[in-house]
């Protein structure tokens, strides 16, 4: 397991107790449930390094953040809840992964509605590291051009 | 408990509004009057009709962003700028540094305790005194 693996978890679990109050642990790659909606979340930062940060959640999870949070579920909210954890989650990685020298702007995220079939393609393809939150799968990617 | 006059709160993000809301609550800080905005924009139509005696800044927002708003009201010099703390989730300091507004009492890293929030609402009350004082 890379050290940048295991630095990219050990800041998510970090900003999900901190942020949502949820526990999470390092896991296998999760199966998707058909029936499931996901949503999936993507930031770039730029400038001295660039590249991506991908974050894919089960709806249901981010609905109930944003309940919790907001006391609002609406499909607004929910993406909001999701792009804003993906936005600290990326901004406290570059943090500890590179100078502070380095010039880096991190980018305002997106956030898209996915399927079990995006699901798959992500946990198959992409997934660099995957947590189970409260029994919930929750994927993270990273890539850096440079 | 913290008495304080008009808070602005300026993050594209609902969820960090709310973050940012019940971090005050926590903190003990009891405000007169706590208003949000979406960007950086909609936070300099809000300064232009009443003045605030704290702003909760971002950085990164669609329309306006937080050091653009900084910038345009330094050169616009007509609305009195509170003094403000940059909420974000980036440690470099070098955006902020490059503004060189005095009225920039400190940076809140997300994702903050309501003990940092409670060290800024002290700085802002001495650069409140001290500007009532001049």
């Amino acid at each position: 397991m890379s050290s940048n693996q295991d630095l990219i978890a050990e800041v998510a679990q970090s900003v999900l107790e901190t942020m949502v109050f949820a526990c999470s642990e390092r896991s296998e790659s999760f199966p998707a449930q058909r029936s499931e909606d996901y949503l999936l979340a993507e930031i770039t930062f730029s400038g001295s390094r660039n590249g991506q940060l991908l974050i894919m959640a089960p709806k249901p999870l981010c609905c109930e953040w944003a309940e919790m949070m907001t006391g609002d579920d609406s499909a607004d909210v929910v993406y909001d809840v999701l792009g804003e954890v993906t936005n600290v989650i990326g901004g406290n990685w570059i943090t500890r992964s590179f100078t502070t020298e380095e010039k880096i702007k991190l980018n305002p995220p997106n956030v898209f509605l996915a399927d079990a079939h995006d699901w798959e393609r992500v946990n198959r393809e992409l997934a660099t590291v995957v947590l189970s939150v409260e029994d919930n799968p929750f994927i993270l990617h990273f890539n850096t051009t440079d | 408990m913290i008495e304080f006059g008009r808070i602005l709160i300026v993050d594209d993000s609902a969820m960090m509004r709310t973050i940012v809301r019940k971090s005050l609550e926590m903190a003990k800080v009891r405000a007169s009057e706590v208003v949000e905005a979406k960007n950086g924009l909609e936070a300099w139509h809000q300064l232009e009709k009443q003045p605030f005696d704290i702003m909760f800044c971002d950085l990164n927002m669609p329309e306006m962003s937080g050091d653009e708003l900084i910038e345009r009201l330094m050169i616009a010099g007509s609305i009195a700028i509170p003094p403000v703390v940059i909420v974000s989730s980036e440690a470099s300091t070098e955006r902020v540094d490059c503004l060189k507004c005095d009225q920039i009492i400190g940076v809140l890293r997300k994702p903050f305790s309501p003990e940092k929030i409670v060290t800024l609402f002290s700085q802002a009350t001495k650069l409140l005194r001290r500007e009532m004082a001049q």
